[in-house]
């Protein structure tokens, strides 16, 4: 409870983010009242700046402030060579590894019966679509190794491979570093399905 | 006691936290309970694959003041294979959610266990007419939760000789001489209505066999989600609507 109405909206504010309960929401309260102005104000047009400059890319749903993102316009991206993700943060982390130089398409989610969340909310026609033009040759479908990442990634192949595109799914075992003792039955199932030849 | 071991199935697998998953079980001892899984969404964890949708576990959990959380889980069964085909998927979800909706907390019931159990295990082996199955598992879910459709006889005279015809508020069927002033309520084709009766009576088992035509299992789907709906007093559920609109493209 606190004892001035601006305080009180901020606080609600802060409320409507991810992962914040009441408590957390007065801890930033705080903070921001412990704030330069100028460093409130900037925070403030940041976030505002950010909510009206980003929108999806035409081509791959990536978020960007263009109407195609960098990774798009990028001419030295291999165009044959496509890779699905999930979440718009699943980018970075996949170019962060360093090992896809082909370009991407984001679903922003999954499909989800019990969310409603259906092929249309995924934009699942936009994908057939660049698909259909015949410049890609290989889709790498890399959404979440969960129950309705596997569900959507079968669902792509099976609309993806009349098109005459080849299927592929990242890779699942064991993380490295990890320890075999210490796998679980389904992770070990699946790392031994995906064995490759060595050398 | 802190802690549970129970069977239980996942009903439900949701982000939870920065790293968590939030769990609704069925637990064969407790009947619907809400867990927490800690970490559950890092690459390294142990508990990652056995908490998700689909699984029949083993789970040691620890109660705590508002929600269990999972301290260790060996899964028995995983339906996984449910994931090949988006109508099994979206089928197996909506059993799951009719359960997690219709069950009161904390109430075990090991018949609906089973019940859900042997549905999700059946349309993984895709024997029979999954329409078919989904009306099944409707109407036995109903009856073990104490909301069986009237559907032998008419409920008001016990008249067993059709036409009949139905409206919700019934609670079942009744034929022509009982139906209101105003003429209301939707005729039940005699097909249909003998369908609605086997599918009450039959086993899992006998299930495989069981055909039927498209119109008959038209009427029958409707009857069964109004009568859901006004007798649980539950919303639409989403997965129906989803397996609605993934059905001209399966």
């Amino acid at each position: 409870m606190l004892f001035s109405p601006a305080l009180n909206r901020l606080a609600e504010a802060f409320r409507r983010l991810p992962g914040i309960g009441p408590k957390t929401a007065l801890r930033l309260v705080y903070h921001v009242l412990s704030m330069e102005e100028s460093a409130v104000q900037e925070m403030a047009r940041a976030l505002v700046e950010a909510r009206r400059r980003v929108r999806e890319c035409a081509s791959c749903r990536n978020l960007t402030e263009e109407e195609n993102c960098p990774i798009c316009r990028d001419p030295r991206r291999d165009p044959s060579s496509l890779c699905v993700v999930q979440e718009p943060r699943d980018v970075p982390v996949i170019e962060k590894s360093g090992a896809f130089r082909g370009r991407y398409f984001v679903l922003h989610g999954a499909l989800s019966p019990v969310e409603g969340r259906g092929p249309a909310e995924l934009k699942i026609p936009l994908l057939l679509q660049i698909l259909s033009r015949g410049e890609v040759k290989e889709m790498i479908i890399a959404t979440n190794p969960t129950v309705e990442g596997d569900a959507t990634a079968y669902y792509l192949a099976e609309k993806a491979r009349p098109l005459g595109v080849k299927v592929m799914r990242i890779g699942f075992g064991l993380p490295v570093g990890g320890d075999l003792e210490y796998a679980d039955e389904l992770t070990l199932k699946r790392a031994l399905e995906a064995r490759r030849e060595m050398l | 006691m802190r802690y549970l071991q129970t069977r239980a199935l996942v009903l439900s697998s949701r982000p939870f936290g920065e790293t968590d998953r939030l769990l609704s079980l069925l637990s064969w001892d407790e009947g619907k309970i809400v867990a927490k899984a800690p970490g559950a969404r890092r690459v390294k964890s142990k508990l990652a694959a056995t908490v998700e949708l689909f699984t029949c576990g083993n789970f040691l959990l620890y109660r705590g003041r508002t929600l269990f959380t999972v301290s260790q889980a060996q899964v028995e069964t995983s339906f996984r294979g449910l994931m090949l085909h988006v109508d099994d998927y979206a089928r197996g979800v909506y059993f799951a959610e009719l359960v997690e909706r219709l069950l009161p907390e904390g109430e075990p019931n090991p018949a609906v266990f089973q019940l859900l159990l042997n549905a999700w295990s059946i349309l993984q082996q895709g024997k029979g007419d999954k329409e078919l199955l989904s009306r099944f598992f409707e109407l036995r879910l109903l009856m073990l939760l104490g909301f069986r459709p009237h559907c032998d006889a008419c409920v008001f005279c016990g008249n067993r000789e059709g036409p009949f015809f139905w409206n919700m508020a019934a609670g079942g069927i009744y034929c022509e001489n009982c139906r209101p002033a105003q003429r209301q309520g939707i005729s039940l084709s005699r097909g249909t209505h003998a369908l609605l009766k086997n599918l009450q009576r039959i086993s899992e088992r006998e299930l495989a066999t069981l055909r039927a035509r498209q119109t008959q299992q038209k009427e029958l789907a409707d009857f069964t989600a109004c009568f859901i709906q006004y007798w649980t007093d539950t919303g639409p559920f989403k997965s129906l609507s989803f397996l609605q609109e993934i059905r001209p493209q399966v």
